[in-house]
């Protein structure tokens, strides 16, 4: 039971992390959209926010974790 | 023999997950090339000009919705460890915040902005960009709304739960589509 509350305190801890470093990335893009910077720079900005979404809110990993047969 | 009939139908539940999340993956995979073909009309028709947009407005949105996926991970993460009460919250304020979203949207940045749909490309590709995206939203939240009635009538658990993971991986692609729409009406060119 104590490992349950421990899983379920990391997970909710990774996710406040992850709202940080969005928050910080979506002022760097603000940042950089406002100073006129070269697009490049906010697409890689754009896609570093996306990826941390897909990998820690989407968990694309499950996907493949699930293998033929329903075992995990 | 009751006990192999359990692990049976335990298994076989966890394929039918498996096979539901490879469905969703691929349907959120379609998906992503109307707003990719979006993406690629507005570089095609205003190439370096952005059209005149409400700034912190746009900066406001944008958080909102980055604030709602956390809320959204949240209450999935609290469902997956039966901890019902923090479920039904963090649904909630992903709720209200993707209702909040749609207002900021729509109801303000529709009425700010001085062009309308018919006002050239310009107009046409930031209502075509945003109401798209606004649709998915909306659909979001209905979505939202069902698993939020039935959570509150204890329909989930943390053995089963795929509707709200469900939920929450749509959530989050109607996000991540913003991430790059973001930039790309707001940030991206000259006025």
């Amino acid at each position: 039971m104590k490992d349950h509350d421990k899983d379920k305190t990391i997970a909710f801890r990774r996710g406040v992390v992850v709202l940080l470093a969005l928050a910080i990335l979506t002022a760097v893009e603000y940042w950089l959209g406002i100073s006129e910077t070269p697009a490049v720079f906010l697409w890689v900005v754009g896609l570093v926010k996306a990826v941390l979404v897909v990998w820690f809110f989407m968990h694309i990993g499950r996907i493949l974790e699930t293998q033929e047969g329903g075992q995990r | 023999m009751s006990s192999r009939s359990s692990s049976l139908a335990h298994r076989s539940d966890e394929y039918q997950v498996g096979t539901n999340r490879l469905g969703l993956w691929l349907f959120i995979v379609s998906d992503s090339f109307v707003f990719g073909a979006l993406l690629i009309t507005r570089f095609y028709l205003l190439g370096d000009r952005r059209p005149h947009l409400e700034q912190s407005l746009g900066l406001i949105v944008t958080s909102v919705l980055l604030v709602s996926s956390f809320f959204m991970n949240r209450a999935e993460t609290a469902i997956a460890h039966n901890d019902r009460r923090t479920f039904l919250f963090s649904t909630a304020m992903t709720l209200i915040l993707g209702v909040a979203f749609l207002v900021g949207v729509i109801g303000f940045e529709w009425r700010l902005a001085p062009f309308g749909p018919a006002d050239g490309a310009e107009g046409a590709i930031f209502y075509m960009m945003t109401g798209m995206h606004a649709f998915h939203v909306l659909t979001g939240v209905l979505f939202l709304f069902v698993v939020l009635r039935n959570g509150l009538r204890g329909h989930y658990s943390a053995e089963s739960h795929w509707a709200v993971e469900a939920a929450a991986n749509y959530w989050h692609f109607v996000d991540v589509v913003w991430i790059f729409f973001y930039p790309a009406l707001y940030l991206i060119g000259r006025v």
